[in-house]
């Protein structure tokens, strides 16, 4: 049997390892090699520069600008968007009525499901100068808000429909998580008729202890989110007021005057900064639970 | 005792309408936009302007939606038409792909399997932009950024370590007694994975095809960075890219217009997804646990 482990059989990998190698694992790769280098347009050489863009990512006011406003967009969508997951997730995990359940989880998902650019559509309308929002103010006699177009308001704007999106997917961890919590458990605590909330702190919310952990340390990885929902949303407007740094990366290379290489550099540093916070939220954690 | 049980009653009552009633009201918001696009999709340019609009359109008036078909500043028949074969050949792809591959992780050994296994299981952590400006960049140099087979492969690749760990593990789940049958009658290892297991693997693979369709349908960051060309322009970026390069004479369009190739947009996904959403739960609660 031993041979076996040298047999040509892992010819059932190879297509599969294919396109990941080269679109996906590659990139990851290329892209950290790449923001050591000078690349401008489609050439097949670029220029080692070794730390210059850095140096510049460093005294560019945009970079920080950018990071700020990633920052307040994790703050202003992310916690609400996790509360509400969290608890959405729990109360359908409680439903007596299994089809209501599942009626809940379809509705409740919807916007994941939805390409975020309709998803977005959808809410450029709301926030449209004749749209929903202003057509409530007008019924209670207040002057139309420029929800998408005011730079103070244009990232609460953009939190509110980035929650929207993603609350749905984060509560189907939340669900899963609660749907497996081991029967005994559930039963033992229905039979001390424990109120909604003791179970709720008691009971559930520890046995999901290791998902909720991940979830602390994802919120770090926010930071690098929300690209696709700036896009179809505000495409970065008004005023730079939603343009996250991600955006603003692909503002100079993509989109616009292409210097690939100094793009990378300010993702690569993007996720440095991302995984030196995780790793402060996990000893921030670990320190809570001694 | 009879006394104390129908307390209890009672209360499992009040704590079952305390939780319908929450989630009544997160469904609410959730369909509300959803709602309004719709309402709006069916109102003419002099509701969407009137002094005194309202909520529900006056009458279901399909005058966007003809826009929709018969405009032609913006080719949305063109743009629903590209969807499709992007989405197509992607599913063909990750499904050709993933059954071989998850069979390959699964059940044949070679060097180094679990340790290639485990780097694609992290490609899943890695955020999007880690790798979008070297993608941008290999996508130019091998002159597939302009084309929708180009944009296929690279949303495999994207969507392939999620779904190779998912046909893995539903490989992983069919008992081997089967197999060894097979193997006493001299099947090759192609005739085990063509005869014995695809057949039972058939659930896994519908999954991953709903998965990867409904990713490659609702694409829209990288179709939006790779495709340059209206020509090429999906449906996800035509919805967002077309409001401002619409002429004002032309402004025939109101959002009315843009709601309407929302809800074009969402409608595959959404009979996809309920399609499947009881396999996706238990897919889910199966891959966890595990």
């Amino acid at each position: 049997m031993r041979e076996k482990r040298y047999n040509i059989n892992f010819i059932y990998i190879l297509p599969a390892l294919f396109f990941i190698l080269v679109f996906n694992l590659w990139p990851i790769i290329w892209g950290v090699v790449l923001a050591f280098m000078d690349f401008r347009g489609i050439t097949l050489t670029g220029r080692w520069v070794w730390f210059e863009n850095f140096k510049e990512l460093f005294s560019d006011e945009r970079v920080w600008q950018g990071l700020s406003v990633s920052a307040k967009y994790v703050l202003y969508s992310y916690p609400i968007t996790q509360i509400l997951a969290l608890i959405s997730g729990w109360t359908i995990a409680q439903l007596r009525i299994l089809r209501l359940g599942k009626l809940y989880r379809i509705l409740l998902y919807l916007p994941v499901i939805i390409p975020v650019s309709a998803g977005m559509t959808m809410f450029r309308a709301i926030y449209e100068q004749n749209g929903y929002l202003n057509i409530m103010l007008s019924k209670f006699g207040s002057p139309p808000i420029g929800w998408l177009t005011d730079p103070k308001i244009a990232l609460y704007s953009l939190a509110i429909a980035s929650i929207w999106r993603n609350f749905g997917a984060s509560m189907f961890y939340y669900l899963v998580g609660f749907y497996n919590v081991p029967l005994e458990v559930k039963e033992s605590a229905l039979i001390d008729g424990a109120s909604l909330w003791k179970r709720f702190w008691s009971i559930d919310l520890p046995s999901i202890k290791n998902m909720l952990f991940i979830i602390f340390i994802q919120s770090a990885g926010a930071l690098t989110g929300g690209l696709a929902e700036v896009t179809a949303l505000t495409g970065g407007g008004p005023a730079r007021a939603t343009t996250i740094l991600p955006y603003y990366s692909a503002e100079i290379s993509i989109w616009g005057e292409q210097r690939l290489g100094y793009a990378a550099a300010i993702n690569l540093f993007l996720s440095i900064f991302t995984l030196a916070l995780a790793s402060i939220v996990i000893r921030v954690m670990k320190v809570e639970k001694e | 005792m009879e006394r104390y049980l129908f307390l209890k009653r009672g209360e499992i009552f009040r704590q079952q309408f305390v939780i319908n009633v929450f989630l009544v009201i997160m469904s609410i918001i959730t369909i509300f936009p959803i709602f309004w696009t719709i309402c709006s999709s069916f109102k003419t340019i002099q509701e969407i302007y009137s002094i005194s609009p309202s909520i529900l359109p006056k009458s279901l008036n399909f005058v966007n939606y003809r826009f929709l078909f018969e405009t032609s500043v913006i080719d949305y028949r063109m743009a629903i038409l590209n969807s499709i074969v992007v989405s197509i050949i992607t599913v063909a792809i990750v499904v050709l792909c993933s059954a071989l591959g998850g069979y390959g992780f699964s059940r044949i050994y070679f060097n180094y399997r679990d340790q290639v296994f485990n780097t694609i299981i992290m490609l899943q952590f890695v955020p999007l932009t880690a790798g979008i400006i070297a993608q941008w960049q290999i996508m130019s140099l091998l002159r597939l950024r302009d084309s929708l087979i180009g944009l296929a492969l690279l949303l495999a690749a994207m969507i392939l370590p999620s779904s190779l760990m998912l046909m893995r593990q539903v490989f992983l789940s069919i008992p081997t007694e089967l197999e060894d049958a097979a193997k006493i009658d001299g099947a090759s290892t192609f005739q085990l994975l063509w005869h014995v297991m695809l057949p039972l693997a058939g659930g896994g693979l519908i999954l991953v095809a709903v998965n990867s369709f409904l990713f490659a349908w609702g694409d829209f960051i990288y179709a939006r960075t790779m495709l340059t060309l209206p020509s090429k322009y999906t449906l996800p970026v035509i919805i967002t890219v077309s409001i401002p390069t619409t002429p004002a004479t032309l402004r025939v369009a109101t959002y009315g217009v843009y709601n309407a190739a929302a809800l074009i947009t969402s409608l595959p996904a959404i009979i996809f997804f309920i399609a499947i959403q009881n396999r996706f739960y238990e897919g889910a609660r199966e891959g966890l646990k595990g």
